[in-house]
């Protein structure tokens, strides 16, 4: 299977001499086409200063990124806007929507953002839409939808412009279970019919047995990686307890 | 420790909000510039006519600066309750600290009052700076001669800005106490969480207001072209009230309606950023309903009281010298106007020492006829345009036209030094020099069809000749009629004028000259006396009068609505820092986002603009059709001027508002 993502021996340090903190401390792993990985970890443990850097929001200190071959480490200015509306679609733990636009008009943008050619915006958000069952509330403002609808809006908006790889940051994070359950299966569903590649960071053992393959991370270093297989979810979900239990006392509190 | 606290507030605050810190010092040098026209007064040489004058525009200026200072002070109370509300989250975070109220409040007052400190010395400083130019500015409108430039400093100025600037920070602080207490804990740890509700309204609303606002503004403005303006009765308050709501109305719909009719533009809609742009702009607007309003109208006053007392002034404007030609002119009006009642009065001026004064003069009854109105001298095609134009024309035109006799005239032509004119039995002369008079009674004199006086029948002698017959501040002659001797004799009399030169310049002269027309008592009559001097000083004074008053007024608004403006804008860019971040993180480049920006910011700053633009161009259209009867307008160069003004003063505001919004949003 063909490597979309690749991170090669990434470091990221915060602080000045004397007094460093590393965030990421060498670490190195490959995501593969159409998979669906979550990363797991405490907080702290760096996994948002990694998404952080996959996303080119921050800058590493040390390593590379590849993402189909592209060094996204070196991209600058527009190129590095141009990396950003292309190849990424983001999901966000507070969802990030605008509130001044309504959910049809904030996948849209992403599409105008894109450049994508007029006639064909409101076909493609419509057809996204009915696979992520939103089309009822499209003419709504955010403040009128629940927070299920609200993500699954923008996991739509992350989708609509068919990007190389979607990075979700605790998408459930703000959400009740219900809900949780249903954008994770939508995720899941995105995954398979769209061949989407998703990298997911969670803290949530719950969450994270959606994906196909877990990377467990402590104090900015991978702890351990374990794959999903032909496991069901139940059993791949009494596997990540196992290895959360491992990880320290620090995540048994959360589940 | 909390002075220390209130020191690092105030020096972040002023990064973020230099905006409203530059308006304080502004504000404090404007007011002690327009308040220290008294210290100047000493430095120029001043004759009594022009002191007094001068004395005038002080005292006027003592009572435009009571009301300026209640402007600055809603502006200052307004803004600074605004910053305060951006302060929510911290102030909150003291009192989880467990600082009580008391020295919260403290705090917010030792800030208030060093800004208000602070604010008060670089203002003065700016000001007393600023007062060496305004001298000039004023030996230049006075027309005077500075006896030697000197440093110019008024005490009285320096307390009156402090007393006055004093009482505003006193308000602010109570103010800000007020606030502070109404507020709850939980509301000030939640601020930064509560999101705005936006508003939006729905279809039919948005239809049928702007509707609404249409028929309301058009009501308004008929009533102003049939006149509301000048009548100043209920008609000029319903026209106020319904032009106020209609465009209130028009606020709340047009930015709603527009979105709604460029949202089925896809091309346009679904371009870049626009789609969120338009949307920001409308839930701003939607928001700020009132206070566009109230900007859009204070817009409509600053352009209105500027370019209004700009065309006044340029009223006086023209060369004086034109405007009078000799150096006194006195007017005697009987009660009795049958034939033969001057001439007692003439007989006695010429018997009196009138020669100790003034050896040159010229004395002329003025005549008028039943037979004769304006409108004997006007085309049909003047008339009707006349009719149509102006809300008074039928006045005119229905005013007796003046008439003087041929013989006088060419007295007062040759007091005046000018060649004298033959008039045969069948002709007359038509002079007048009023722009607008000239302007109505031309096409008739050139077409050469006459007049009827007496029932003989009168040729024009010539084309009219633009010249003043007495002496007076503006252009004076709104039309006189010169006809041969004998057709006078038995016309009514409306009265009679001494025109003259004086013996000497000495000012005393002057005063003399009044006693001794005072001294003859012309029986049953009564008497008016206009020296040169004395009409060049008024002249000169009102036109300084209106200079100042419209532009103290007119940069106290503007300062007022564009500091309103500002300060909302970008508190608003500060809210909604995350929405920018949301759109950096979607791809968006810096360009595009900064163009959205810039784009928002423009809209709100020239939407009340335009609207107040449209009101004042009708406004003023109607205003200037009174104001050109009065005497020559230049209206290019008032357009201009309040253009000019109107674009490096808000203008300036506007692009200072973007460059900090936009190092909010890159923050």
């Amino acid at each position: 299977m063909e490597t979309v993502l690749k991170i090669d021996s990434l470091e990221k340090y915060y602080g000045n001499k004397g007094n460093i903190t590393k965030a990421i401390d060498n670490i190195s792993f490959d995501v593969k086409k159409s998979e669906f990985l979550a990363i797991m970890g405490a907080s702290g443990s760096g996994k948002t200063t990694l998404l952080n850097c996959i996303s080119t929001i921050d800058r590493v200190t040390s390593g590379h990124i590849y993402l189909d071959g592209t060094d996204i480490t070196k991209l600058k200015g527009n190129s590095l806007n141009k990396f950003r509306r292309e190849d990424l679609g983001f999901i966000f733990q507070d969802f990030n929507l605008l509130d001044t636009l309504t959910a049809k008009e904030n996948i849209a943008l992403s599409l105008t953002i894109n450049k994508e050619s007029v006639k064909n915006i409101e076909d493609k958000v419509l057809k996204v839409a009915k696979e992520l069952e939103i089309t009822d509330i499209l003419d709504k403002y955010p403040y009128q939808i629940s927070g299920g609808e609200k993500q699954r809006v923008a996991s739509a908006r992350a989708i609509v412009t068919n990007p190389k790889l979607i990075l979700a940051d605790e998408p459930t994070g703000a959400l009740d279970s219900k809900s949780s359950r249903m954008l994770l299966e939508k995720l899941e569903n995105l995954n398979d019919e769209f061949k989407a590649t998703i990298l997911m960071v969670t803290h949530d053992a719950f969450t994270a047995s959606f994906a196909d393959r877990i990377i467990f991370m402590r104090d900015g270093k991978i702890f351990s990686s374990i794959t999903k297989g032909n496991k069901t979810r139940k059993e791949f979900f009494e596997d990540i307890i196992e290895v959360v239990t491992l990880l320290g006392g620090d995540l048994n509190n959360v589940i | 420790m909390l002075f220390k606290l209130s020191i690092k507030n105030i020096k972040k605050s002023i990064k973020d909000y230099s905006i409203y810190f530059f308006t304080l010092v502004f504000a404090v040098a404007m007011f002690y510039m327009f308040n220290s026209i008294d210290a100047q007064e000493s430095m120029l040489k001043l004759n009594e006519a022009k002191r007094e004058i001068i004395d005038l525009l002080i005292y006027i200026i003592g009572y435009i600066s009571v009301f300026v200072s209640i402007i600055l002070g809603y502006l200052i109370v307004y803004s600074n309750n605004f910053l305060i509300r951006k302060r929510k989250k911290e102030i909150g975070l003291y009192e989880i600290l467990g600082m009580p109220k008391k020295k919260v409040s403290l705090i917010l007052v030792l800030e208030t009052v060093l800004i208000g400190l602070v604010s008060l010395v670089v203002g003065l400083f700016l000001g007393i700076f600023s007062s060496q130019f305004i001298s000039i500015l004023t030996s230049k409108l006075f027309e005077v001669d500075m006896n030697e430039f000197r440093f110019v400093f008024s005490s009285s100025a320096l307390i009156k800005t402090i007393t006055y600037f004093g009482i505003i920070f006193i308000l602010v602080v109570i103010f800000n106490v007020i606030t502070l207490n109404r507020y709850k804990l939980i509301d000030l740890i939640n601020a930064s969480k509560k999101n705005e509700s936006v508003k939006f309204r729905n279809k039919y609303t948005t239809v049928i207001s702007f509707i609404l606002s249409v028929v309301l503004i058009g009501y308004a403005y008929y009533l102003l072209f049939t006149g509301a303006i000048v009548s100043l009765d209920k008609k000029t308050g319903i026209m106020l009230i319904t032009g106020a709501l209609g465009t209130f109305l028009l606020f709340f719909s047009l930015s709603g309606f527009l979105v709604k009719v460029i949202g089925l533009i896809k091309k346009v809609y679904y371009k870049d950023l626009n789609m969120f742009t338009l949307k920001e702009i409308n839930s701003k607007i939607n928001t700020t309903v009132v206070s566009t309003t109230v900007i859009s109208l204070m817009l409509l006053l600053t352009i209105g009281i500027l370019s209004g007392s700009m065309s006044l002034s340029s009223v006086f404007n023209s060369d004086l010298k034109e405007n009078n030609l000799s150096d006194y002119t006195v007017n005697i009006y009987a009660n009795d106007n049958k034939p033969g009642t001057f001439d007692e009065t003439i007989k006695t001026i010429k018997n009196s020492d009138i020669k100790n004064y003034s050896k040159e003069y010229a004395l002329y009854p003025i005549y008028y006829s039943y037979e004769l109105h304006y409108m004997d001298f006007m085309s049909k095609e003047a008339i009707d345009k006349l009719m149509t134009e102006h809300l008074i024309g039928d006045t005119y035109t229905n005013s007796y036209m003046y008439i003087i006799s041929e013989t006088d005239y060419n007295n007062i032509l040759t007091l005046y030094n000018m060649p004298n004119i033959d008039i045969k039995d069948d002709e007359y002369l038509l002079t007048a020099n009023i722009d607008m008079v000239l302007d109505i009674l031309t096409p008739y004199n050139s077409s050469k069809k006459g007049i009827t006086l007496n029932n003989v029948h009168l040729r024009p002698n010539g084309n009219i000749q633009n010249i003043a017959l007495e002496n007076y501040t503006s252009q004076s002659n709104s039309g006189v009629v010169v006809v041969s001797d004998y057709l006078v004799k038995d016309l009514k009399l409306h009265g009679l004028n001494l025109i003259g030169n004086f013996v000497n310049t000495d000012e005393k002269l002057e005063d003399e000259f009044r006693d001794f027309i005072k001294s003859l008592e012309f029986d049953d009559s009564y008497v008016t006396i206009k020296t040169k001097t004395e009409m060049e000083a008024s002249s000169i004074g009102i036109k300084a009068i209106l200079i100042f008053l419209g532009l103290y007024l007119g940069i106290t608004f503007a300062i007022t609505s564009a500091t309103i403006l500002a300060i909302g804008e970008l508190s608003r860019a500060s809210d909604n820092k995350n929405r920018y971040r949301i759109l950096k993180n979607l791809g968006a480049s810096s360009k595009v986002i900064n163009k959205s920006l810039f784009i928002q910011i423009a809209i709100t700053f020239i939407f009340p603009l335009i609207i107040a633009l449209i009101h004042s161009y009708f406004g003023l259209r109607e205003i200037n059709k009174l104001i050109v009867m009065l005497g020559h307008v230049d209206l290019t160069s008032n357009i201009l001027l309040t253009t000019l003004f109107m674009v490096v003063v808000y203008g300036g505001y506007m692009f200072l508002t973007y460059r900090c919004a936009r190092s909010f949003i890159k923050k």
